[in-house]
């Protein structure tokens, strides 16, 4: 083997030895390695900000182009209708359903009156479709710390892993690596959920060992429990959608839909607890 | 030196924000290309084995810093998919593009195996995962196969630029 080879295999190995060490580490949130993303995640966020920005209105002008047969077959059909008229009714309907977006967060609101509501939106996606990790425009300057629940108008989306000044990274609920403690609502049973969203590209979450004193159904709605106080109780996690039977054991499995549509995500809120703000 | 360096840069930032936001919001069959990727095989092609080992490195945690919850697992299969891009170019075939072309296809489909074992090893290590291969034609099917499409019609969009800066700095 010649001698420069040795010495590439060499670093190559030490090199490995190192990663493996700091994916270790950087498993807990907590992990001071994280600081390398608060470092290097500011000067690329105005970027982030403005290519999703521009991609957001590219893709809605994509979607007016796809759509002009459409759009003419229906201006055919109503011509002879009030154009004004019209607008007006259209006008009223984006009020009815941003009325109710801001009914349910107000009503989240008065929940949870020990948490600061920061609104993000979402700059980065999950890039290599493995860690269903997303990037949001805020960061700890605004308010943000790592643990934050993160929610919609609609339920739970996931937590803050990682924190920068300006910029912050949230898994979602769904990913395989998050367990939580949750409730059935109906029955307030206490059951363990997991994200299985890592294989097949499906966001689905889990009820493990369901035993068989506890009454689930296709179409329950399963909530947060008190788990440690990373998450809030009482944020809507999802509905049952399956239930299957363990052949090796008496236990249950139940398949959950997440109530938050993960592949259509855009604007989220971050639940930051209060305390936090009176200690800065 | 610092021309090499600089187009590296320059090359890494714009692939990152393309793969980040702009092409999550352009997904086939569900999944989203990766740039990067297309980027150090191009470029590591090229390159002698401990550049492109440095080359993966540095893409491979450009990629954990910015797109993952852990620190490694993308540095360490791209700095072995750099260099195995490197030894690819055997000095029969010394720098020759079509030979390139030819080994595009089995190298994105390698790569994304390996990185579908890998990743699902970590998350045996990180999750309560205990099934290795829960469903693996399933799993072909939806994620590694339009991901193998998506990467090999993504490098040739990017190969004649990226040749054409590669010839550039070389020059």
């Amino acid at each position: 083997m010649p001698r420069h080879f040795k010495n590439t295999l060499f670093i190559l190995t030490i090199v490995t030895v190192l990663l493996f060490v700091t994916i270790i580490i950087s498993r807990s949130a907590d992990s001071k390695i994280h600081f390398i993303y608060d470092t290097f995640s500011m000067p690329f966020e105005p970027l982030q900000k403005a290519s999703s920005n521009l991609t957001s209105e590219i893709k809605g002008s994509l979607s007016v182009l796809s759509s002009i047969d459409e759009v003419k077959e229906e201006l055919q059909s109503v011509k002879n209708e009030n154009d004004e008229l019209k607008n007006k009714v259209n006008e009223a309907q984006s009020v009815i359903k941003q009325n109710e977006e801001l009914r349910e967060l107000l009503g989240l609101k008065e929940q949870y009156t020990d948490y600061q509501y920061i609104a993000a939106s979402i700059i980065a996606g999950d890039a290599t479709d493995w860690s269903n990790v997303f990037q949001i425009d805020k960061g700890t300057a605004d308010g943000i710390v790592i643990h934050s629940s993160v929610i919609t108008s609609k339920g739970l989306v996931g937590i803050v892993v990682s924190c920068g000044l300006t910029s912050s990274k949230i898994m979602t609920v769904v990913d395989e690596t998050n367990i939580l403690m949750a409730r059935i609502a109906r029955t307030n049973d206490l059951v363990r959920v997991r994200g299985i969203s890592n294989e097949n590209m499906v966001f689905e979450l889990r009820v493990d060992r369901i035993a068989s004193n506890v009454d689930i159904f296709v179409g329950d709605r399963i909530i947060t429990a008190e788990s440690g106080g990373v998450y809030p109780k009482g944020l809507v996690i999802g509905t049952v959608k399956s239930i299957q039977s363990q052949s090796s054991d008496s236990t249950r499995v139940a398949i959950i839909e997440p109530a938050v549509d993960f592949k259509r995500l855009s604007e989220v809120i971050i639940l930051s607890p209060k305390e936090t703000q009176g200690d800065k | 030196m610092k021309k090499k360096v600089l187009f590296y840069a320059l090359w890494i930032i714009v692939l990152l924000i393309l793969q980040e936001s702009i092409f999550i919001h352009f997904k086939i069959l569900g999944v989203s290309p990766n740039l990067l990727l297309a980027f150090v095989f191009c470029f590591s092609f090229f390159s002698t084995e401990r550049n492109a080992i440095g080359l993966g490195l540095v893409v491979g945690l450009v990629l954990d810093i910015f797109c993952g919850r852990l620190i490694g697992p993308y540095a360490i299969l791209m700095m072995y998919s750099a260099l195995a891009a490197s030894l690819l170019n055997f000095s029969k075939f010394k720098n020759s593009f079509s030979y390139l072309a030819i080994i595009t296809i089995p190298y994105f489909a390698i790569y994304s195996f390996i990185e579908y074992f890998f990743m699902r090893l970590l998350h045996m290590m990180t999750a309560e995962s205990a099934v290795f291969l829960k469903d693996f034609s399933g799993t072909m099917e939806a994620r590694i196969l339009p991901q193998i499409l998506y990467n090999v019609i993504i490098f040739i969009v990017l190969a004649y630029p990226m040749v054409s800066t590669i010839r550039f700095i070389k020059r």
